[in-house]
């Protein structure tokens, strides 16, 4: 480490004196710019004189009229005004200049004259337009997208009032970009969303793009995993949407800016920027109402249906009929002392859903004057869940202030604290987990203690005769939460030395805490049995903490020679330093359930553990830009980054001993349409083709994983230290080339705008773990054995279709497809995750599920005698089949089910994904609509594998009433079999659904208050539904879920809470 | 007017919310099988020609019960078959009741469950054949029609209950007259203190007071201890002999019951009776065509039967009944060899010598394994002895033979035992016996392994009225009574001179 940081900051005095030297020498370019620059200011001035005017015409888009007062300029040269006719004169340089139409209230325009001398109108759109011109902060600078030569997405959240407290920044994206796959987790509220950028290129690292807010790294990351099953902690629920004013999504190469993590392309946050200078303030209060629909129930049996179901599964338990019919729940006697007691028809999946009410409320207060600019925003939500007793509330604050300390240093500051605590339950199919519990509870027992007589005691019913837990003991005496916090803030001080240099430098840190509680009862949930012992309650608490420092330092240059050659460049360093640290202690059986903090555990079952993880990186960058006529555009990064984490013979560039990742990256594009051939082509607005290649990397292969380091092991009693890994010297980062082709058009002065872009990512040297021999007391080692390759489309239409005074309607329409292929592999290898299996193999795509092929179900003793197939089970034996059982597809021809018959049965990756967004606007009222789709994915719908699984007393689908009782009968549901001996429910294409879904995911209307009254700026109305309408063949309860950010573990439903829909009403006031 | 598309905006979201959109689920759910949607009740009405059947069912309000879900199965008898039945049980809802429950099974039974053939226990208590084919002796026309609580067939055949062998025997008219008699006469009842009704706690003893007549539970004692015929559970083929087959083979053992000497003797006919009858029960149903010419009762004794002495077949519920004029039992299998363990003795003359006692287990040459006693070591009294309670020897002489095994020195060298028979003196009891068949002092050679009988026994001490005697130099025993037997080592105190031992004592009736 001490080697590292010398080496770091050998580099980093590298940079800065290379930077110093730079200015020093360019010191006389500076002048000779100068006198550059007089020159031409002298030439122009007789230009201007002698007068090549052009004059032109600019009206309204929508209701034609004339737009008056609108700045109207030629970069540094000159500038007009339109008059109230719409008219403007302005002296040009030659007439292909570029004119820049500003002006407030309408979107920002570029006229490229082309040697035209006469134009038609221009139309001018709103300020919200979703225009070409349309400002990106990019990642050192602001840049209009036109010039751009990257695939680069914006999306401007307008403050998303409109959108519902649940909504947070990485669910918001969901629809928006066309390329980021957005796959909520669950409706977990806080659960967040897993992104995706243009597929997969890590198996083991992380997949999920670099978040940049405000300049500074915002980590997405989880360090350790969660108390409670199928909780992930989502930082981006730290991270308040109404603060957030525009995304910038860098898809391709342009990435390679932030060097190793940059291979999943970066997401920049903007927030409350450049407040203006009268005071403001916005006040937000919502309402919502949550709900699960009635129809979006699965169909369980009811009483009636299960007792039937109860007998035959018994039947077939070995019970004689006289034990099953003498089991007391098949009693009808209204005198037996537990007639009451198993006479009930409890809907316990209804029980377990609960409708909520959320309430957020949001101030913002904006103003300042020429020297300082601030923004305070305040929030207080309080979201409910959909199962009883959860929910989250949160507190957000954040600071955004401006300061002009004198002419040439600016200091901009960045602070945001919020806390959240959510209240939540394990979920996924566990004896604890109250969702599962309600699934599988049989129909016939009820909440609460009964006497003979039917009396109901205040006592919750414990564990039933089946051996299943009572979920309601669970909502209402488990204590599970997660308290949360972090605070973000940053501090960036820019000089300008002159208009075209500049020096900034941002300091940052992350100071993050997560704390969890964890208590479930003993009374009404049934034992586990562990390694130690039988556990009955059980008590954990966690913390997991996180401290980042972040430093980005740059030296910046923009310069435009002769109004032709833009050149801008930036020289930059970042500096990061990562703790994290996670303390877990899990205890079980304190003597009472009202002793439910973790302490008071049996202290021989006590486990407790934890993790420490540190690692520092180091990022040079450099990127030039360059631009001809504002018609051909170039653009060049490298980036040069340690880490700590990459091994000391690593595959890099040497420095001091340390290696470094050099990644560099190219662009290029054309802005055709600039051309004078196409001048006369008035229909055309914009037409660019844009190309890019370049290197990126993924440091995320293990804080230590290079090194050797020890673990401690505790042998009968007697502590030690083992070995705890195989350090691999050679360990370095992924490195994921990134080659994008692509083009932007816009049509019809802007009404019809079009991007399009075919991608390949290509993942190379690709963290593996390949299993150790057993000798080595390891598991795996890890080493850059593999490879992967992604490549795709996307298409992105949006258009204005109708386009009134009174009435606007906007259409857009994004879509993108992706196929994912792994290009090399130390060795094919299995994983499983909640009863899949998942098959990693060269030439296949990652996530495959492997498993058995299924036709069906033998209809007779005869059929499946005939065929004489047997099915290897748990202990290796194998079981004849018989009349009912599944028809598995015996692959080698063996007659004996068993592992030799797996194949790939699914594919998780869908065909194409994308989404339609509409906008309406009638006046004063408009109405928008998000609509998402996903086709061709399969899913693995572990829910209904738990459900149909005939093979217990748990509680079934009403499928399971057509199940297979005797020869010739018609179905496809096998036959009830207690304990499943012949494996009819091995992991086989039963249980792949297609998880292809279309949603009406967000509908919301806007009504904008006519107000008279002075005090009050603007009222408006909202009211917005989410997740109104699934299509959906799927038969889980939801067809979108993520378990994990694991790829491996993509549409596996595991039974997390399902998302439910919600109706917001609220008001916005300005001041 | 803003407002009112407000209004139209806002119920178009509220409509779009309430849509249904879990259809996805109708397809997986609807059964391919429409019979699933039916229950028993509705699958039988549907049937036109099951409508009698259906119709005794709502008579007995059965349509809720074949409705509900509980799983049953019906052997529904089609109209037809229903036609033959004699209409006075229909009119007797009771008697209509137990027909009906006979063709109804709780939980589910298919043809396929049933490959070897089962018993089904009907909802009145009786058990029916079901196989593959037929169900009782009715063949299923129409078999497993499933609906959603259970499964149907369609039979050709009424199944009305049947007897079982104790109601047959109950119900005997004419013939066996005597069997009928001595059965019936077994039954008796006894309080069960669990099912009786608590009055109160007697204060002085504890003990909960009982209300009389409350508790009772009938039973027979000849079901209790030979063959359960009164049981559905069990199956049996039973045998009931004519008064005239009934009175030669009691004649034919009587003697050996005989307790007084010279009059008529009840007890002795009781006793032979039970001798006779204990042998008639056969376990399992040995169908007619099957009837070898001997089966084994359910005692092991032989049961030799003549075929053409069969008067009368019956299929009881519970097994088959054949009414017979001829069991020719030999009198050898009926009057058996009475054997005494040994090492089971009953006391000793002493109890304080626990220490002498051995009770052996070994290999003999053959490899076979006994169990013996020996009574051996130091402080071993002068002619101690183990006593024997024998009980109901039967009344005749007696072969006394005896397995005694000494291999307990290592230069070989004899023991000498002897063997006495006594009365029942309470007085006496295990301080001394005074026997009224005494055998001599006998050799036990060294590893003798071989059964050695006893002969010459006298009378040391003759009574007037004694039950046992000496006859031919061996046991007599006058009247079927009870007996003390003594094993007795030598009349000595030395170490090792004394010991005495046995594998078992055979007792074998000398038979005329």
């Amino acid at each position: 480490m001490h080697k590292f940081t010398l080496s770091a900051i050998s580099i980093f005095s590298c940079c800065v004196l290379y930077g110093v030297s730079a200015n020093a020498q360019q010191t006389d370019a500076i002048s000779a710019a100068r006198k550059d620059s007089l020159a031409l200011y002298k030439a122009d001035s007789t230009r201007r004189a002698q007068g090549s005017k052009f004059t032109g015409f600019l009206r309204d888009a929508a209701t034609g009229k004339p737009v008056s007062g609108m700045n109207i300029s030629v970069e540094a040269y000159s500038a007009a005004l339109s008059d109230d006719k719409g008219r403007f004169t302005i002296s040009v340089p030659n007439y292909d200049a570029v004119l820049v139409v500003k002006g407030q209230g309408y979107q920002l325009k570029e006229i490229p004259l082309k040697g035209r001398k006469k134009l038609p109108d221009v139309l001018l759109f709103e300020e919200s337009f979703n225009s070409v011109y349309d400002e990106a902060n990019l990642v050192t600078r602001p840049m209009a997208m036109n010039r751009t030569s990257n695939a680069v997405n914006i999306v401007n959240t307008q403050g998303s009032w409109e959108n519902t407290s649940a909504e947070m920044p990485d669910t918001y994206l969901q629809g928006k970009v066309a390329g980021l796959s957005v796959v909520r987790r669950s409706g977990s509220p806080n659960a967040g969303a897993n992104l995706f950028l243009r597929g997969f290129s890590s198996l083991f690292g992380t997949n999920a793009p670099l978040v940049i807010v405000d300049g500074m790294i915002y980590d997405t990351n989880q360090y350790g995993s969660s108390l409670m099953s199928g909780h992930t902690r989502n930082p981006f629920g730290n991270l308040d949407l109404r603060d957030i004013q525009s995304f910038t999504v860098l898809k391709d190469a342009s990435a390679s800016v932030y060097g190793t993590k940059g291979a999943n392309g970066v997401i920049l946050i903007t927030t409350n920027s450049h407040p203006e200078l009268a005071t403001r303030i916005d006040l937000g209060i919502y309402g919502e109402y949550n709900y699960m629909g009635n129809n979006r129930m699965l169909p369980l049996m009811k009483a009636g249906d299960y007792r039937l179901y109860l007998a035959d599964v018994l039947k077939s338990s070995g019970m004689t009929p006289e034990q099953v019919a003498a089991q007391p729940y098949f009693n009808d006697n209204p005198s037996s002392p537990t007639y009451a007691m198993y006479h009930n028809d409890r809907n316990w999946q209804k029980q377990a859903f609960k409708n909520g009410f959320n309430q957020n409320y949001n101030l913002r207060v904006s103003g300042g004057d020429n020297v300082a600019r601030y923004v305070l925003s305040l929030g207080y939500a309080n979201n409910k869940g959909i199962t009883q007793n959860t929910g989250v509330t949160k507190f957000n604050t954040r600071f955004n202030a401006d300061l002009n300390i004198s002419r040439h240093l600016t200091v901009n500051a960045n602070l945001s604290f919020n806390y959240a605590q959510q209240n939540l339950f394990d979920q996924t199919a566990s004896e604890t987990s109250p969702l599962y519990l309600s699934m599988i509870k049989s129909p016939l027992v009820g909440v609460n203690d009964v006497n003979a007589q039917g009396v109901p005691s205040p006592n919750l019913a414990d564990v039933d005769a089946f051996g299943i837990g009572n979920p309601q003991a669970v909502f209402n005496k488990a204590k599970e939460n997660d308290q949360n916090y972090r605070f973000l803030g940053g501090l960036n001080f820019k000089y300008d030395f002159n208009k075209s240099w500049a020096v900034q430098t941002l300091i940052g840190l992350t100071a993050d805490k997560v704390r969890e509680n964890y208590f479930v009862p003993r009374a009404g949930v049934a034992n586990d049995t562990t390694a130690n012992g039988v556990v009955d309650s059980r008590l954990g608490s966690q913390v997991q903490r996180l401290f980042n420092i972040y430093s980005d330092t740059r030296v910046t240059f923009n310069h435009t020679y002769n109004r032709i050659h833009y050149i801008g460049l930036n020289l930059g360093v970042r500096f990061s330093s990562f703790n994290t640290e996670t303390n877990y202690n899990q205890s079980y059986n304190s003597a009472i359930d009202q002793l439910i903090t973790v302490g008071n555990g049996d202290p021989l079952l006590n486990r407790t553990g934890g993790e420490l993880g540190k690692y520092r990186w180091l990022n040079n960058y450099f990127t030039g830009d360059y631009r001809l006529y504002n018609k051909y555009i170039f653009n060049v990064t490298v980036a040069a980054d340690a880490s700590s984490r990459f091994g000391d013979r690593a595959d890099g560039m040497d420095i001091g001993g340390k290696k470094m990742a050099l990644l560099p990256a190219v662009s290029a594009a054309w802005i055709v349409s600039s051309e004078k051939f196409l001048a006369d082509v008035n229909m055309l607005e914009m037409l660019k083709l844009r190309a890019s290649y370049g290197l990126t990397g993924n440091d995320d292969i293990g804080n230590y994983a290079s090194k050797q380091y020890y673990i401690s092991q505790n042998w009968l009693g007697m502590q030690g230290l083992i070995r705890g890994n195989v350090g691999n010297p050679y360990l370095q980062w992924e490195v994921n080339k990134k080659l994008d082709l692509g083009l932007d058009a816009s049509f019809f002065q802007e009404r019809i705008g079009l991007t399009f872009d075919y991608f390949r990512n290509t993942t190379s040297h690709m963290i593996t773990r390949s299993t150790a021999p057993t000798v080595s007391g390891l598991e795996y080692v890890v080493s850059n054995g593999g490879g992967m390759k992604t490549d795709g489309y996307e298409l992105a239409i949006n258009g204005r279709i109708i386009n009134n005074s009174k009435f606007k309607w906007d259409l857009g329409f994004n879509i993108y497809t992706y196929r994912n292929r792994i290009t090399a592999l130390p060795s094919t290898y299995l994983s499983s995750y909640y009863g899949a299996t998942i098959l990693t193999q060269v030439g296949a795509p990652a996530g495959l599920f492997y498993g058995y092929r299924t036709d069906g179900i033998y209809r007779s003793n005869a059929e499946a005698a005939a065929a004489g197939i047997s099915v290897r089970n748990s202990q290796g034996i194998p079981v004849a089949q018989q009349g009912g059982d599944v028809k598995f597809v015996d692959v080698n021809g063996d007659h004996i089910i068993d592992d030799a018959d797996r194949q790939a049965i699914g594919n998780p990756n869908p065909d194409f994904s994308g989404a339609i967004t509409t906008g309406f606007t009638y006046g004063r009222v408009s109405l928008n609509a998000l609509i998402t789709f996903s086709k061709g994915n399969k899913v693995y719908n572990e829910t209904r594998r738990l459900l149909e699984s005939e093979s217990g007393p748990q509680n079934q689908l009403t499928s399971v009433n057509n199940r297979w009782r005797v020869d010739g009968q018609q179905t496809n549901m096998p036959r009830a079999a207690y304990g499943d001996p012949t494996m009819n429910n091995s992991f086989s294409d039963r249980w792949i659904e297609d998880g292809s879904y279309l949603r009406l995911r967000t509908l919301s209307v806007t009504y904008d208050v006519p107000l008279r009254y002075k005090g009050f700026k603007y009222l408006k109305v909202y009211a917005t539904g989410n997740n109104l309408l699934t299509f959906t063949k799927y038969l889980g309860y939801d067809p979108e879920f993520a378990p994990t950010g694991n790829l491996l573990t993509n549409g596996i439903d595991n039974l997390l809470d399902p998302q439910f829909k919600t109706i917001m009403l609220g008001v916005r006031i300005g001041i | 007017m803003n407002h009112i598309k407000i209004k139209i905006l806002v119920l178009m979201v509220l409509m779009a919310a309430g849509i249904s959109c879990k259809k996805q689920w109708d397809s997986q759910s609807a059964g391919t099988d429409q019979q699933l949607n039916q229950n028993l009740m509705q699958a039988i009405s549907a049937q036109s020609n099951l409508s009698t059947f259906a119709g005794y069912l709502s008579k007995l309000g059965y349509d809720k019960l074949l409705s509900s879900s509980l799983t049953y199965t019906v052997w529904a008898p089609d109209n037809q078959a229903l036609s033959a039945i004699d209409q006075s049980i229909v009119a007797d809802t009771a008697k209509l009741r137990a027909f009906v429950n006979n063709h109804i099974a709780k939980q589910s039974f298919f043809t396929a469950d049933a490959k070897t053939g089962i018993r089904v226990r009907t909802l009145g208590g009786k058990r029916i054949t079901f196989t593959s084919t037929g169900v009782e002796d009715a063949t299923i026309t129409t078999p497993n029609r499933y609906v959603a609580n259970g499964v149907l067939h369609i039979i050709n055949k009424a199944l009305p209950p049947k007897m079982n062998i104790y109601e047959f025997i109950k119900n005997l008219t004419g013939t066996g007259q005597l069997v009928r008699t001595y059965i019936l006469g077994q039954d008796t009842s006894y309080t069960d203190t669990t099912k009786a009704t608590v009055s109160g706690i007697d204060k002085t003893t504890g003990k909960p007071i009982l209300v009389a007549g409350t508790g009772l539970v009938s039973m027979n004692k000849y079901a209790a201890r030979v063959a359960n015929i009164q049981s559905e559970d069990s199956l049996y083929t039973f045998f009931v002999l004519t008064d005239n087959a009934y009175n030669n083979e009691r004649n034919k053992i009587s003697k050996y019951f005989k307790t007084v000497s010279g009059s008529v003797d009840t007890t002795m006919n009781m006793l032979a009776a039970l001798n006779v009858l204990k042998d008639v029960a056969v376990k399992g149903v040995v169908l007619p065509a099957n009837l070898p010419a001997s089966l084994k009762s359910v005692n092991g004794v032989p049961v030799p039967i003549d075929k053409s002495t069969i008067l009368q077949t019956y299929q009881a519920s519970n097994g088959i009944v054949y009414v017979i004029d001829k069991m020719d039992f030999a009198v050898s299998d009926k009057i058996t060899p009475i054997i005494i363990q040994g090492e089971a003795p009953t006391f000793f003359a002493r109890t304080d010598r626990r220490s002498n006692y051995a009770y052996r287990v070994k290999n003999d040459p053959n490899g076979i394994t006994y169990h013996d006693l020996m009574v051996s070591g130091s402080g071993l009294p002068a002619a101690y002895y183990a006593g024997y309670r024998l009980s109901n020897l039967y009344t005749c002489q007696y072969k006394v033979i005896w397995r005694a095994i000494n291999d307990f020195y290592t230069t070989n060298t004899n023991i000498s035992q002897r063997l006495g028979f006594s009365m029942i003196r309470n007085t006496v009891g295990r301080d001394g016996f005074l026997p009224l068949v005494q055998f001599p002092y006998t050799n036990v050679t060294p590893l003798n392994y071989n059964e050695v009988t006893l002969t010459g026994a006298t009378n040391p001490n003759p009574t007037a009225g004694g039950t046992i005697s000496v006859v031919s130099g061996t046991l007599s025993v006058d009247k079927y009574s009870s007996v003390d037997m003594f094993l007795q080592g030598a009349n000595s105190t030395t170490v090792n001179a004394n010991i005495f031992t046995a594998d078992y004592i055979k007792l074998i009736p000398i038979l005329n």
